[in-house]
């Protein structure tokens, strides 16, 4: 079986392959629903998984195949996320399966597939049993598996379930002799709620704690407040958007399209956005009417070995300069540590940003409403300061973020790290 | 069982590097085996009235339990690994973080020009294992607030060639004080691009580790560091490798220093700059992969 389908896979034709894989999957399909009431397995593999906290649930399986979907909301870490998904359910995996996979979601939307086709033999300490520890990769049948994924009903739905994310908010500047490092500290609570899948509202203020900065900094004012869309179109792209008020004293609206290939490691993005400034102080929303047309097109490539993604992209800012955007940020495990740089309308300017984990490494279930510490702590620092030149509308943050850290390589490297351990 | 620094030590041979706490097992980190070893661990009372209440010696005895051997390269007093103020080819292990502070008197500050002492804060990180990122702020001290004076920000970035493997020493190229916010240079301090060979022998019981490096002044600054032929060595003892003497010519003095490591993370820094002024700095450093 397994050379057939290398055979397939470098077959010159792609209508061929494509047959095949049609086929394959219609027997897939066929089998799954034609053993679902025979196979026990399901309901505690989907017991297991909302138990854990994981929403979104789907696990169907027969003799030699197991679907899997999730979304993960308990763990910071996207990566330990899915391996436990993959650890939980493996004692419930068939011992005859044949082939399994897991589709994972983030707010309702799926992202990505991951298939396994061979696994280690393990016998459970708990209660002497032979399981299956599957090994999986990312999957090249994602669009095939989605599709087949959507003709089911999940178990524990993340609509209508809200987070309230207490984040710490801290900005810093060059002051004088007398106070070299002149610093503003806030705390930033934000209400973070899935109104249905890929439609997130999200809408924060700020609490000042201590202000050497501007003077509205000294007021409670709105933080980011905006709706975010998210939705895969199919073929590895993703339409994303942004309508609110966002950081940089900014708002509008932003749309892009991102696409996914080489399963993740080569990631394209083109976006658009239309904005005006806008600020609260003491209490009043100041705005003038919207004039900047920003666009971008970018690319993002992942170094495996490295744990590195290296990005470049051609963009349009607020002030209405062309110019370049060269970026470069690295895992540790769980902080990713980033330089940029930026050249536009003929000025460089360049800098480090940082994501420092903050506690817990995993949160309550989420019923209606869960409060929580912010996952990770963003810091950036500018080089240049007084400087309009390069900036870019920080418009969809959320999605930005999420599509770094579960993207399909990187999460598959931390799983290939976590099953050379587990050996 | 008898008393241990940090719990109970676990009986037997082959655990002698394991305490319990409350019955669960730890392994030992280095600088408790250092204190099992001195036998100080077991009863830090004891050991000050074993040397008859005598503070100074007791504070001495103490910084020596803590102390261990010195991992990569510590930092010189420009923040990057070296030896006194020179920067070396040592590199630290990849995803190594460290920042410290250094106080350098005013006759060896030339950013100054000679006339206050400057306080410098830093802080590098080996982003790639061959690339490390520096950072260096450094305030002059003793300015009247009237000057609006700040600090000085200068970044650096150190690009590893060569490992030392065989005959063939460690190579690295340094760009100081890279990226300046005035276009000119005139706000650059520190400038220098060199490229520096280090290569560590050992003999007998003893680590030596010669350092020869050439700067140039490529990148247009109003003040530069380490412009020509530069170089020195450092001395450590195998078995006491969280000691560490330098000497070192700058390319424009003689300097000597000594480091010791302490509590795996700690450097502290004593140094002679022109064989005249003294200088002293602390940094600390963790692994980023070891801690996330």
């Amino acid at each position: 079986m397994t050379g057939f389908l290398q055979n397939i896979n470098n077959a010159r034709s792609l209508s061929v392959r494509h047959l095949f894989y049609s086929i394959l999957w219609l027997f897939a399909a066929h089998t799954l629903f034609a053993n679902a009431l025979q196979a026990p397995q399901h309901t505690q593999m989907q017991r297991v998984l909302a138990a854990d906290g994981f929403e979104n649930v789907i696990a169907r399986s027969n003799d030699s195949f197991t679907l899997l979907v999730f979304e993960d909301s308990r763990y910071r870490y996207s990566a330990k996320g899915v391996m436990r998904a993959v650890i939980g359910t493996s004692p419930d995996l068939p011992l005859s399966t044949a082939h399994s996979f897991y589709i994972i979601k983030k707010y309702g939307v799926p992202l990505f597939a991951l298939e396994s086709n061979s696994f280690t033999p393990m016998t459970s300490r708990a209660n002497n049993r032979r399981i299956l520890l599957p090994q999986p990769k990312p999957s090249h049948r994602s669009a095939a598996l989605i599709a087949l994924s959507r003709r089911f009903d999940s178990q524990n739905p993340s609509h209508f379930k809200s987070d309230l994310v207490i984040h710490p908010d801290i900005r810093m500047s060059l002051g004088d002799y007398a106070n070299p490092i002149a610093a503003q500290v806030n705390i930033m609570p934000e209400l973070r709620t899935q109104l249905f899948n890929g439609l997130v509202l999200s809408a924060s203020i700020i609490l000042p704690l201590y202000n050497e900065l501007e003077t509205w900094g000294d007021y409670v004012r709105l933080g980011p407040t905006s709706l975010n869309y998210l939705a895969r179109l199919g073929d590895g792209f993703f339409l994303y958007a942004a309508a609110g008020f966002f950081r940089g004293d900014r708002y509008g609206a932003q749309a892009g399209l991102k696409k996914f290939l080489l399963s993740g490691s080569l990631v394209l993005d083109a976006r658009c956005g239309y904005s005006g400034y806008s600020l609260m102080d003491k209490g009043r929303i100041k705005y003038a009417d919207p004039d900047a047309l920003t666009f971008s097109a970018s690319t993002t490539y992942f170094m495996r070995p490295l744990q590195l993604f290296l990005s470049l992209g051609a963009h349009r800012f607020i002030y209405k300069d062309y110019g370049l955007k060269f970026q470069v940020y690295r895992f540790f495990h769980d902080f990713q540590f980033g330089l940029w740089s930026v050249v536009a309308n003929d000025e460089f300017n360049g800098g480090f940003q940082f994501s420092l984990p903050l506690p817990p490494k995993r949160y309550r279930p989420r019923n209606r409403m869960r409060v929580r510490m912010a996952s990770y702590f963003n810091w950036s620092y500018q080089a240049k300061r007084n400087t309009i030149n390069g900036s870019r509308l920080r418009a969809n943050e959320l999605t930005d973020e999420m599509f770094i850290r579960y993207n399909p390589r990187y999460i598959d490297s931390k799983l290939t790290f976590f099953s050379r351990r587990i050996k | 069982m008898r008393p241990c620094f940090l719990g109970t030590p676990i009986s037997g041979r082959r655990q002698k590097n394991l305490y319990s706490i409350c019955g669960a097992s730890f392994q030992k980190s280095d600088w408790e085996k250092n204190a099992d070893r001195l036998s100080l661990g077991r009863n830090i009372y004891s050991l000050k009235r074993a040397i008859g209440g005598n503070s100074a010696v007791f504070g001495i005895l103490l910084l020596l339990m803590f102390t261990n051997a010195v991992s990569g390269g510590s930092p010189s007093l420009t923040g990057m690994p070296g030896l006194v103020h020179i920067p070396s080819a040592d590199f630290m292990r990849d995803g190594v973080i460290y920042g410290g502070v250094n106080l350098i008197p005013r006759q060896a500050l030339p950013y100054s020009h000679y006339s206050n002492d400057g306080l410098v804060v830093f802080g590098a990180m080996t982003f790639l294992p061959f690339l490390e990122f520096d950072l260096r702020l450094t305030k002059q001290l003793g300015i009247p607030p009237s000057q609006h004076h700040t600090v000085d920000r200068s970044p650096s970035v150190r690009l590893k060639i060569l490992r030392d493997k065989g005959w063939r020493p460690a190579v690295v190229i340094g760009f100081q004080d890279i990226f300046s916010t005035v276009e000119r240079g005139e706000a650059r301090h520190f400038g220098s691009t060199f490229i520096v060979a280090t290569k560590i022998y050992k003999i007998n019981n003893i680590l030596i580790s010669p350092t020869l490096g050439y700067g140039l002044s490529i990148i247009k600054a109003s003040q530069y560091e380490f412009i020509g032929l530069f170089g020195g060595a450092k001395f450590q003892l195998f078995s006491q490798r969280q000691f560490a003497l330098s000497i070192e010519y700058d390319s424009a003095s003689v300097n000597v220093g000594a480091d010791i490591s302490m509590l795996e993370m700690m450097n502290l820094k004593c140094a002679v700059l022109d064989l005249k002024y003294f200088s002293i700095g602390a940094s600390m450093h963790f692994n980023l992969f070891g801690v996330f």
